[in-house]
């Protein structure tokens, strides 16, 4: 499945692209990936509106790769390039440890509820 | 009446603040455009299992008071236009921190710092020029005044390569206009420009180009006029020294160090130099493909809240 994707590019600035992770179908209604070599995960709730500790400049950085599922509410990730995307609920998408981005949890309307996985090693992850 | 008081102070405030949404937005004076104190500050990553890369919080407003001891504090004067955003960045004393975030150029008018430029740090001095810089703006020791031209603006490439431009050693152009009844005058030849007539125009200008934008560091002499002239895209200008009017589809604008002017896409305007000055000037065209940059804001938001990933 391609999987929205923060990576780096040449200019050293995050941006927004796509990943693949490999799944092989076990029944007629799913699909599964290899066991991955994940190192914790986490749970965060955000509310609707939170403020941003540096006005439009904060952006942070995970040092960590990691996949971050949307699980209630929607967020709005923006990249260095000014790629942006909306996270809807069941949304997910995988960080480059590397890529700075701003999230944004002002568009929706109720809390925003995230789980990470967080992967070994402080850049990228490839996925079995 | 303690109430209408405060709602008058606010009405007013607002009526202050340009607005980024105005597509009518020309003029932005500097008393017009809001100034942010700021504190950055190193983050320390522990137990990480690879490489680390420089982490910083941002504080902003009454936030600021929460930075711990040796953080950056500097200003930020932000001049928002519908189609591009300039930060001025000031720094009174160091150190100097402050990470690239959605910026894609930046100009140094004072001072020094090291910046990220495709994955390779490099020193900037005052006069030097970066497109798509990366990492942290950094200076652990600066000597006195530290002031960066910080911009957000689309550039015409699809896709533009970082660079730094060196401010030493760019030739300056010298220029001459002026109006020979109806018809404009424009002379680069040294004898021509000193024989031009009174009220011409005469000014210099560094070009520093980069890929797909650039920056044109203009030195205008008192007294002359500038030829109408037309932009196939928005301009914004940044006037960093002196006094002059601009006149553009028949409104005239008086601007003056510290402010800054939009010269609107396909509108005829021509300057006039009313004392000596300077302005760097830069393209924002509009790009429809990038989304707007985010400018959600809460000056008064507790540093971290919601973003402590340790």
């Amino acid at each position: 499945m391609k999987l929205c994707t923060m990576e780096m590019d040449e200019n050293d600035r995050s941006y927004m692209t796509t990943s693949e992770v490999p799944l092989t179908q076990v029944s007629e209604t799913e699909w599964v990936s290899e066991k991955q070599d994940a190192k914790y995960w986490g749970i965060a709730i955000s509310q609707p509106g939170e403020p941003f500790p540096g006005g439009p400049t904060e952006m942070h950085l995970t040092n960590a790769p990691r996949i971050v599922w949307c699980m209630q509410g929607h967020a709005e990730i923006n990249q260095q390039n000014g790629d942006t995307c909306r996270l809807a609920t069941g949304d997910g998408i995988y960080v480059d440890g590397r890529a700075l981005h701003h999230s944004a949890f002002a568009p929706s309307r109720v809390p925003v509820i995230t789980l990470n996985v967080t992967f070994k090693g402080t850049i990228d992850y490839d996925f079995k | 009446m303690k109430y209408t008081t405060l709602i008058s102070v606010a009405a007013g405030m607002l009526a202050m603040t340009a607005n980024a949404q105005d597509v009518d937005l020309i003029h932005i004076p500097s008393e017009d455009a809001p100034v942010f104190a700021t504190a950055e500050w190193d983050l320390p990553v522990s137990n990480a299992e690879g490489p680390v890369y420089d982490r910083t919080f941002i504080a902003e407003g009454d936030a600021t008071s929460t930075a711990p001891e040796g953080a950056s504090h500097y200003t930020a004067q932000e001049f928002n236009y519908p189609m591009g955003t300039l930060r001025v960045l000031r720094w009174d004393k160091g150190p100097v921190i402050h990470q690239i975030t959605f910026e894609t150029q930046l100009l140094v008018l004072h001072g020094s710092a090291t910046v990220g430029v495709a994955g390779e740090t490099v020193e900037i001095n005052a006069g030097d020029a970066v497109f798509l810089p990366s990492g942290i703006l950094r200076n652990d020791s600066p000597n006195g005044e530290t002031i960066v031209l910080t911009y957000v603006v689309s550039a015409n490439a699809d896709a533009p390569k970082a660079k730094v431009v060196r401010g030493e050693g760019l030739q300056a152009m010298a220029i001459a206009q002026w109006m020979d009844g109806e018809e404009p005058k424009t002379v680069t030849d040294h004898n021509d420009i000193l024989s031009a007539p009174d009220g011409a125009a005469k000014f210099t200008v560094r070009r520093y180009t980069g890929d797909g934008n650039s920056f044109r560091h203009a030195v205008l002499e008192a007294g002359g006029r500038t030829t109408p002239a037309k932009n196939g895209r928005d301009i914004l200008i940044y006037v960093n020294k002196g006094r002059m009017k601009r006149t553009e589809d028949g409104v005239e604008y008086m601007v003056k160090a510290g402010d800054a002017i939009r010269e609107e896409f396909d509108k005829a305007g021509y300057w006039e130099i009313l004392e000596d000055s300077e302005f760097i000037a830069t393209d924002m065209p509009f790009n429809p493909s990038l989304p707007r940059y985010n400018l959600q804001r809460s000056p008064n938001a507790v540093a971290g809240a919601g973003y402590r990933q340790d």
